[in-house]
């Protein structure tokens, strides 16, 4: 049907609103109650336009379109109601906007200064309302309130949570839970809805969760954005509450190629951020991700996932299969490269399969992502170690090097560190995982004290060796609590405050290391040197028949490598100095490990997709990896859950260590459905909020 | 008054509809008081089953505050279910269906946009004041019970006076009516001889009032209760109400001009049209018909700083009639201010400065010797001089 509105003739249907017309054809009419997702509650009759036939102004927002009606916007009559309306509203409202946190985003302001209306005809009646901050996430600056009841409605009827509603509080009419409790207490979701669509500055983040450093959503999604490579977290997890492991895992591949990996040990940073922590404890993602992984039956994002571009013609090589080198080849395979792998080792998965215990990782689990990578036409070629990077090049369009960090450090300064029986934390996990003979004897004194220290010690114990973890750190602070109890646990000794002086031989070969203890120590913050409070005459033998060191990884390059490093062999760019992407031969490049130093294997894939874009830009693709494997759900109307607040976290169990120790079958043991559904649910859904429109200002409007 | 065509209209419109009707008799009183149907229980729950019947509900709820026996007793046998609804946070806005039907719903009961509202068993809501389910069934008995100010209940016959109403109601000579919550009708002096249709009224209040009762404490009473009832959603309603009652009281207290009284007709104005229930047409409605009837006597406060009813403060002063008082003293006893000044035999001033105008010096006087005074002043000294009155 046609309408008329300020002489304008527009096209309209049934059931709509006047405002909805007239904004969809650019007409602007100031409006406040009306958000553009909410139901009109039609109580701040901003948007009263006259109608011919019609004695009195009428709220466009709730009255509807009828055939041939005539409308105008801005009539002497609407006009009073209007300015009259805005002028109440400012008398409720406190007159000084500067130093409201709203201020320059305010709907509010916006539409006074719009009308020019101001409330000095009337009674003053803003009454001082206490802030109140002490919820989490949320706070509530209730003196800027207007009652235009959005967050009412978003509250109850776009998410069904029914926590805030006008209440009667202290004689006037204020928003707020039923009998003042806390959010928690009244069953809040905190899903943030009431402050996305609040027009001022009355419901809003806690101080420090919106910053000027980060992208709004980034923001209000801080998992995603912690994630280095942006996993769209609380999709996923909203899938896994649905029960929908497939959709799942297909949204964790939209961004890497190994969910079940990372599901097993990711170090899940994003679980710092998560927004949950501010009530009780984050949700367990790193765990989701692997209830997801393990429980995904169909593969329904298998077709898309390994659908490839038609062939460039281009070849690309890429040294090193670990997970830097594999997600690398997997997109540029994606893009239409012929990508091979070149990995030294005689099965691909780099730290996944030779450098963690597989007690934590195992490698099937590894192997089977692989297999995916290799549907799409990746070759990998194992037991082939390239030696030269730039001679590979003649025969490649492109080369990525993604060695990694793969030869473990020895402290030669100790005496003794060139002994036979001194060997490294990798040797230790190579040894098991891929069947290498060493010399441990039956005693091992591991030195050092970080995680890696306690894989070498966790994988020993299930290798039957007697472990002593001997390191500098009081309660080898260095390390995970979890993955150092769990060593400990299993049985492995801990030394403690100690200082090592030298490792002892007998016959040409280890027979203990010569320590002291210490009270503390602490680094010279100029020359790195170790400056130790030792505690005199404590020297002593602890013995054994081997040593492995836990000190760190490097590259192992040397200048016949081919392209130019730094002094400590990593990769440079020489047009910058620092280790890039980019190397000192065009067409070779470099990501992962091999330019970070020894980082997480998440950050290994987030490189490796960065290096991918920036290599298929360089063959003369786009650059463009993103893609949409699987639909997904976001039902805003997420209802009540009672006790949502105080919802515990589900921690993993670990089988029980006796048991654990005689084997090298994975030592946790993965969610039940239950305990992942459960799980799952805690999430506050953070992405919702971003689904909520925008509403629209007049200056939007021509 | 006179909504009986709305209301008919609405009727008819709910008879027309497909589907299961829920009809709804609203005995809960607005201002939270023991309803006045109670005694006309059997009356009402009759009417109530006549209007279930012509707009083909197959059931009737009525909802009341507290005990709700009578009630019952009266529906015995009957399609009619009774619901105590002391959880209603405030009045339920009334000729709002749709609060009922939130209510009905497990919300708050507060109106939306006027579009039809279900029950969670899927029944249409139909919901009606009890004196609308009276008029609209037909069946008008012959009496009606009122509270006149607040307590005095009263059983009022058709075609009495207001005039014998308030006289019923404890105000012999009263100068004005107002037939009171939430459904506000005032009567001037001229209009109280006549008689008036019992069934015409929304509301079970009438305020009655008399010449020591000043327009301006009669306005701010009602405008207060609307004000307590607002549910905040509509501007017009929460913001209007209380702009009003503001004005009025600084009608009271010497502070308003014509300007800003002028300004809360205009709102009153607004207000008739721009709310989504009867609390705010009503709240404005009221004002208007004061300001028409009552509005020469709101003008003498502004404008000559008159109160005729003696009762605002702020334009009385009290004095001590030279010719009554013998120095007793006990005005001084009773005064907590020290606002009067004598001694023994000496007749008593009271200083304009200090004097909060309490009042307690005129009940302590056990000569009758103190009065308030508005305009004219009764003649007296500046300072204590001896007493002339011999006794």
């Amino acid at each position: 049907m046609q309408i008329i509105i300020d002489n304008i003739s527009v096209e309209c249907q049934e059931g709509e609103s006047i405002l909805e017309v007239a904004l969809r054809n650019n007409i602007y009419i100031p409006h406040l109650c009306k958000h553009p997702d909410l139901e009109a509650s039609g109580g701040c009759r901003l948007c009263s336009v006259e109608i011919e036939g019609e004695e009195f102004p009428k709220p466009a927002c709730s009255t509807y379109v009828k055939e041939g009606m005539k409308i105008t916007v801005r009539g002497p009559k609407a006009d009073e109601t209007r300015k009259m309306a805005m002028e109440l509203i400012l008398a409720g409202h406190p007159s000084e906007c500067t130093g409201c946190p709203k201020y320059g985003k305010c709907e509010l302001q916006s539409m006074y200064q719009f009308l020019g209306a101001s409330p000095e005809h009337w009674h003053k009646t803003s009454k001082p309302v206490p802030d109140n901050k002490d919820n989490p996430l949320i706070m509530h600056l209730m003196i800027r309130c207007v009652r235009c009841g959005r967050c009412v409605h978003a509250c109850r009827d776009m998410r069904g949570v029914k926590v805030l509603d006008y209440r009667h509080i202290k004689g006037e009419i204020r928003i707020g839970t039923k009998d003042g409790v806390s959010l928690a207490d009244a069953g809040c979701r905190f899903c943030g809805a009431c402050i996305e669509v609040c027009p001022t500055g009355s419901i809003m983040d806690q101080v420090g969760l919106i910053t000027e450093e980060t992208t709004y959503a980034d923001a209000v999604v801080p998992c995603r954005a912690t994630c280095p490579a942006h996993i769209s977290i609380p999709e996923y997890i909203r899938a896994v509450k649905e029960g929908d492991c497939d959709t799942a895992v297909g949204i964790i591949r939209e961004k890497v190629p190994f969910p079940h990996a990372l599901g097993l040990v990711c170090n899940n940073r994003c679980e710092e951020k998560c927004k949950r922590g501010d009530l009780n404890d984050p949700l367990s993602i790193r765990n989701l991700k692997r209830f997801a992984a393990e429980n995904d039956k169909t593969q329904s994002w298998k077709e898309k996932y390994t659908a490839c571009a038609p062939d460039t013609g281009k070849k690309v090589a890429i040294i090193g299969g670990g997970a830097c080198g594999l997600t690398a080849g997997y997109y540029l395979r994606k893009k239409g490269h012929d990508v091979t792998v070149f990995e030294a080792k005689k099965i691909p998965g780099g730290h996944m399969t030779s450098g963690m215990p597989a007690y934590r990782i195992p490698t099937e689990a590894v192997l089977d992502e692989v297999k995916v990578i290799e549907e799409t036409g990746v070759k990998i070629v194992c037991d082939k170690k390239i030696e030269n990077a730039a001679e590979l090049k003649k025969d490649y369009d492109a080369v990525l090097v993604a060695i990694g960090t793969s030869v473990g450090k020895k402290l030669m300064y100790l005496p003794g560190a060139d002994l036979p029986q001194v060997y490294t934390a990798l040797d230790v996990l190579q040894a098991q995982r891929l069947g290498i003979d060493y010399d441990f004897g039956q005693t091992v004194n591991i030195i050092g004290g970080g995680n890696v220290a306690f894989d070498a010690a966790g994988t020993l114990v299930r290798m039957g060796k007697t472990v002593n973890v001997v390191c500098l750190e009081k309660d080898a602070s260095q390390a995970t609590p979890s993955e150092r109890d769990a060593a400990l646990e299993e049985g492995a000794n801990l030394f403690d405050s100690h200082s090592n002086e030298a490792i002892l031989a007998e016959n040409g070969r280890v027979c203990g290391l010569q320590v002291h203890k210490i009270n503390s120590f602490s680094f010279d913050p100029d020359t790195r040197a170790l400056i130790e409070d030792a505690i005199p005459d404590s020297t002593y033998v602890i013995p054994c028949d081997s040593i492995v060191f836990a000190a760190g990884q490097v590259t192992g390059l040397t200048d016949a490598f081919g392209i130019e490093l730094n002094k400590f062999g990593y990769p440079i760019d020489p047009a910058t100095g620092k280790s890039e992407y980019t190397t000192s031969v065009e067409g070779v490049f470099a990501a992962g490990d091999v330019i970070t130093g020894t980082k997480f294997l998440i950050d290994a894939i987030a490189g490796a997709r960065d290096v991918a874009s920036l290599m298929d830009k360089y063959l003369g693709g786009d650059g463009q990896i993103d893609e949409q494997l699987v639909e997904r759900k976001a039902d805003p109307h997420i209802g009540r859950i009672e006790g949502f607040a105080g919802l515990k976290r589900t921690e993993l169990k670990e089988r029980d260590a006796e048991e654990r120790k005689k084997d090298f079958d994975v030592s946790s043991i993965g969610f039940t459905c239950e305990e992942g559904h459960c799980e799952a649910e805690r999430c506050l859904q953070c992405d919702l909020r971003l689904n909520v429109s925008r509403p629209h200002f007049w200056s939007d409007f021509k | 008054m006179n909504s009986f065509n709305l209301e008919k209209e609405r009727l008819e419109a709910y008879a027309a509809k497909e589907g299961k009707k829920l009809l709804v008799c609203e005995a809960v009183h607005p201002l939270g008081k023991e309803s006045v149907w109670i005694d006309a229980a059997k009356d009402l729950i009759d009417s109530v089953e006549i209007v279930r019947e012509k707009i083909g509900a197959e059931k009737a709820l009525v909802l009341c505050k507290g005990d709700g026996k009578a009630f019952e007793d009266a529906a015995a046998g009957k399609a009619i279910e009774v619901k105590t609804a002391d959880d209603v946070e405030y009045g339920m806005p009334f000729m709002a269906p749709t609060a009922v039907g939130r209510y009905l719903n497990g919300e708050q009961g507060y109106p939306c946009l006027d579009k039809p509202i279900c029950t969670p068993d899927g029944e249409l809501v139909c919901a009606f004041l009890p004196s609308a389910i009276i008029r609209l069934s037909g069946k008008l008995p012959e009496t009606r019970e009122f509270f006149v100010n607040d307590t005095n209940k009263v059983t009022v016959k058709q075609g009495q006076t207001w005039a014998e109403v308030a006289a019923a109601g404890g105000v012999a000579e009263a100068r004005g009516v107002i037939a009171g919550f939430p459904d506000f009708d005032v009567f001037g002096e001229d209009e109280l001889a006549q008689s008036f249709d019992i069934w015409s009224l929304e509301g079970d209040e009438i305020e009655a009032f008399d010449a020591n009762t000043c327009i301006t404490d009669v306005a701010l009473k009602l405008i207060t209760q609307c004000n307590d009832q607002t549910c905040g959603r509509c501007i017009f309603c929460r913001e209007g109400t209380l702009q009003i009652k503001l004005t009025i009281q600084d009608i009271q207290n010497g502070k308003a001009n014509m300007e800003s009284y002028n300004l809360a007709v205009n709102l009153a104005k607004q207000m008739v049209h721009q709310t989504l229930c009867g609390v705010g047409t009503q709240a404005g409605k009221l004002f208007l018909e004061l300001a028409d009837k009552f509005g020469k006597e709101l003008e003498d406060h502004i404008t000559s700083k008159d109160c005729k009813a003696l009762s605002c403060k702020k334009y009385i002063t009290y004095h001590v009639l030279q010719n009554l008082c013998t120095g007793c003293g006990k005005c001084v006893d009773a005064c907590d201010e020290d606002a009067i000044d004598g001694k023994p035999r000496f007749i008593h001033v009271i200083s304009k400065i200090d004097c909060t105008k309490c009042g307690n010096c005129v009940s302590a006087c056990p000569e009758g010797a103190i009065v308030k005074a508005g305009k004219i002043k009764p003649p007296g000294p500046m300072r204590p001089i001896p007493c002339r009155r011999k006794d």
